[in-house]
């Protein structure tokens, strides 16, 4: 239903194209709007106006802008649905004072993508303490969404997991009004828009979780903190970039957590030429357990 | 007996002509003491709360029904629902246009209240707030002359009306 946020000049031109495989929708003043296709494609659509520009916000927003004037001062926010919007414009000290252009990121979940992963990652009635490792744009946001669900929801064999997710960038459940968007499941407590470090001591204080979900680990602070989570009893089920286990071993931050061999599993997100996912998941030796 | 039965038709016709015409003032007051207490209530609501507009016109629709503020607010919410306009100040215009007679206002009720959807529909909320605040002092200064008229008009216009219906009365009879 993407689409029914455009402005209505477009209405004409839209209802020939597809709603499906669409992952960004570009709006710039005086330019084409762009729709990209997630195989590459992109269909131009007839230029906007500013005032179109401005229409769609207010579609996106539910013509209640102001509630988001704190989040359209750093330059995105999560709409209905949610779709991370991008914006774009003259800024001032106080934020964007003239709109621009606004980058529609169109939010779509892989449901299951994770769950060859989640076998090897459980440990008794709960997971180990995992890290997802992969270059950026591979997926490790999705992965980790998905694993969240499917430990959330549990199975047959094993029950659900109370799960605490810091969420600092509103990826994970994409909460509109503090509400998540993304299907992540009965269990789940989420502290939108909350910084790292603080919303993990926050969570782990208040609501007793066994599994903290966070993602984009990589400053030292962040790493102190997951140190504090590994010796409380709750376990981390994290997101870090990095191309391949050379790398993680040379992380500064890293060091320790390494060496105390408290995370027991590593899960390395590659992607081939034609796209295609494949994991490998190392132990806490950093030594290979499975690659598929 | 015809006679008798023309002046009463006489008397009540003037007596009903002055009293739809004092209720119409009546209503008028109260349509815009509701719309008062609404501004007020709005301000408090998007300074506390951080109310979404959609929802809270909503709300308001439920609450107050059938009155010209609910119908009104009822017609904003379905327009914002519908995203049937560009921005919300021209929806709320345009549902303020739709239920133009119900609210039997003078010329600058009618403005404050189209100016609320540009008070409420703004990108900052401090702006929104303060706009608010002047639309809702501009309204009280609104209501206060219009009850000191009404008072006025009820003095003068009892007997007058009453005078003038004993008059024609004794003309036509």
């Amino acid at each position: 239903m993407i689409f029914h946020y455009l402005p209505k000049s477009l209405s004409g031109s839209i209802s020939t194209q597809s709603e499906n495989g669409v992952e960004e929708i570009r709006l710039r003043s005086g330019q084409p709007t762009e729709l990209i296709y997630s195989d590459n494609r992109i269909v131009r659509l007839p230029e906007v106006s500013g005032n179109e520009i401005m229409e769609t916000l207010n579609y996106l927003c539910g013509y209640s802008v102001y509630l988001l004037e704190k989040e359209i001062k750093h330059g995105f926010f999560t709409a209905r649905g949610g779709h991370r919007v991008g914006i774009c414009g003259r800024t001032t000290e106080h934020g964007i004072a003239d709109i621009s252009g606004l980058n529609i990121r169109v939010a779509h979940e892989k449901k299951d993508c994770a769950r060859d992963i989640l076998p090897y990652i459980r440990d008794g009635e709960c997971i180990h303490n995992t890290l997802i490792l992969a270059p950026p744009g591979v997926g490790k946001t999705t992965y980790l969404r998905d694993l969240i669900r499917l430990l959330s929801f549990g199975d047959d064999k094993h029950p659900g997991v109370k799960i605490s997710v810091v969420d600092e960038r509103s990826e994970i459940a994409a909460c509109y009004r503090g509400v998540p968007q993304n299907d992540l499941g009965p269990r789940v407590d989420v502290l939108d828009e909350c910084p790292k470090v603080k919303g993990m001591l926050m969570v782990l204080r208040s609501m007793s979780p066994q599994v903290i979900a966070v993602d984009e680990l990589g400053m030292e602070e962040d790493f102190c903190a997951v140190l504090q989570i590994l010796y409380s009893g709750s376990r981390i089920l994290g997101t870090l970039h990095c191309r391949d286990i050379q790398e993680l071993r040379q992380k500064p931050y890293l060091q320790e957590i390494l060496q105390g061999k408290k995370v027991t599993r590593y899960v390395l997100l590659l992607r081939d030429a034609e796209g295609e996912r494949h994991f490998q998941i190392y132990d806490e030796k950093l030594e290979p357990i499975c690659a598929k | 007996m015809c006679k008798v039965i023309g002046m009463a038709v006489i008397l009540v016709g003037t007596g009903g002509f002055l009293y739809s015409y004092l209720s119409m003032r009546i209503r008028r007051i109260d349509n815009m003491k509701k719309l008062y207490g609404f501004l007020v209530h709005t301000g408090f609501e998007l300074q506390n709360n951080c109310v979404d507009m959609g929802n809270y016109l909503r709300d308001c629709a439920g609450r107050e029904e059938e009155s010209p503020l609910g119908r009104t607010c009822r017609d904003a919410a379905e327009f914002l629902e519908n995203f049937s306009f560009g921005n919300g100040a021209d929806a709320w215009q345009h549902a303020c246009v739709c239920n133009r007679k119900q609210w039997e206002l003078e010329p600058e009720g009618e403005r404050i209240l189209n100016r609320f959807g540009e008070a409420v529909f703004g990108r900052y909320c401090e702006e929104n707030l303060k706009k608010l605040d002047n639309l809702a002092g501009d309204l009280l200064r609104c209501i206060e002359e219009e009850t000191k008229q009404f008072r006025q008009k009820q003095k003068v216009l009892t007997p007058v009306t009453l005078l003038g219906g004993v008059l024609l009365c004794i003309l036509l009879v």
